[in-house]
């Protein structure tokens, strides 16, 4: 059963089976992978995991709901793909919100009602700065990669398939997030931002840095992965 | 644009360091086909087990998205195409690279299991993508056709995370997954069209086990 009603289930591939005797476990990946950090769970349930997730969506809606009335978003001179853009992520973070709300919930895990204390001071300190596009994706940018790579860290500590999926599925549309946000702050910074008008059909005009802005690694990270209990209810 | 070094080095290392620990003599990529099967013919990729079937698909997914960006760029060199912009231009030898990072990690994952790698692409998608690639006369045509392989190919890493049972592969899918999706964004906005679709990655028109690969 799927945790989380947005996630059909879908079983197109093999389940089960050990990759061979050959092939050692997880454990052993982060010692030789550096620069790829799985930060280890310290015996974190997956309701703590939950939980934490939890604090850190909450901050985020709470952070989007404070930029989507900004001059920068809905003044008269806004770019309106920047508001379009904006308010998709504000929507998708209500829907990630109520999913580990409902994630909890059926494994009678007590709520999490506290925004991230991280995630909440990067935007208190640069809230009253949001005065162009640049400064706001920045921020934006900043707080979904928290998100994105706390979530998929989690993807490898939880022990349940249903929760696991759910992460990576958050996990990737953050991801998502984050590149639109790297992207718009590339155009901000060349002064392109022109070239995101609506509705014009194609966009031949994107700089060629936009590519690499929006995924510049081939592996994703968990560098600014959340320590993975830090939202638990104790 | 290349990716960055740092991260290319890593999921390099993740496929070579698997082999290492696994302490099995890693074949490489060199050794095509899967194991048991004609290496030089078509081969399914469900006469594999579980977690290495899975692994095996990826894998031709990943020779797949090389094959099809390289084709691209023959494309446009032939004159094929009209000239790309440069944004498109950047995202094929991005995502090219890319690409052939994720094939490398996949296949170390494979043949630190003891098994031969997988060179061929997966034919099943092939042939569905190939006559759109040929059809494709301009940067919106060649972008349309990506922005399918990387969604399909997203699409079954998400599935793939929910079936896989090892660990370490788990969270090889986990960090490939979001970058397919990335460059899915990308590409939505080159067309035009929501760079930010769905509030959840997911798994539908995942490629399953069943596809071929040659």
């Amino acid at each position: 059963m799927s945790l989380s009603p947005a996630l059909p289930r879908r079983h197109l591939l093999v389940a089960g089976g050990a990759l061979g005797a050959g092939v050692a476990l997880g454990g052993g990946l982060a010692v030789v992978a550096p620069g790829l950090r799985w930060a280890q769970a310290g015996g974190e349930s997956d309701i703590a995991i939950l939980q934490t997730a939890m604090s850190i969506e909450r901050a985020l809606v709470d952070a989007y709901r404070a930029v989507s009335g900004l001059a920068v978003v809905a003044g008269p001179q806004a770019n309106p793909t920047v508001a379009t853009i904006v308010a998709d992520a504000s929507a998708h973070h209500d829907d990630h919100l109520a999913a580990f709300t409902d994630a909890l919930s059926r494994r009678d895990g007590a709520l999490q009602n506290q925004p991230s204390g991280t995630v909440s001071r990067l935007v208190t300190q640069a809230q009253s700065s949001l005065t162009t596009v640049g400064l706001l994706v920045g921020l934006l940018a900043s707080i979904e990669t928290v998100a994105a790579h706390s979530y998929q860290n989690a993807v490898g500590l939880v022990a349940d398939s249903d929760a696991r999926t759910l992460m990576a599925a958050v996990a990737g549309t953050e991801y998502q997030h984050l590149a639109v946000m790297e992207v718009l702050g590339a155009l901000a910074t060349a002064g392109a931002l022109a070239s995101l008008t609506v509705g014009a059909g194609a966009r031949a005009g994107l700089p060629a840095g936009t590519a690499a802005a929006a995924a510049p690694q081939s592996a994703a990270s968990t560098d600014e992965a959340r320590p993975p209990g830090e939202g638990a209810v104790r | 644009m290349r990716a960055s070094i740092d991260r290319r080095t890593v999921v390099r290392g993740i496929g070579a360091a698997l082999c290492s620990v696994a302490a099995v003599g890693c074949a490489g990529p060199d050794r095509p086909g899967l194991d048991g099967d004609d290496v030089t013919g078509i081969t399914r990729l469900d006469r594999l087990e579980g977690d290495l079937a899975i692994a095996a698909l990826a894998n031709s997914l990943e020779n797949l998205a090389i094959a099809t960006y390289v084709a691209a760029r023959e494309r446009v060199a032939r004159g094929d195409v009209g000239e790309l912009p440069p944004a498109v231009a950047a995202h094929i030898d991005l995502a090219q690279a890319h690409h052939e990072d994720h094939a490398r990690a996949w296949n170390g994952l494979i043949t630190g299991a003891g098994r031969p790698g997988v060179t061929g692409v997966n034919l099943t998608l092939k042939t569905r993508l190939e006559p759109m690639l040929l059809r494709a006369r301009d940067y919106v045509g060649l972008a349309t056709v990506f922005s399918e392989l990387e969604s399909i190919t997203a699409a079954t890493y998400l599935a793939g995370i929910e079936a896989m049972t090892n660990n370490a592969a788990v969270k090889i899918a986990a960090s490939i997954h979001p970058v397919e999706l990335q460059h899915a964004s990308f590409l939505n906005l080159v067309l035009d069209r929501p760079p930010l679709p769905d509030s959840f990655a997911k798994a539908d028109g995942a490629r399953p086990t069943t596809d071929t690969v040659g």
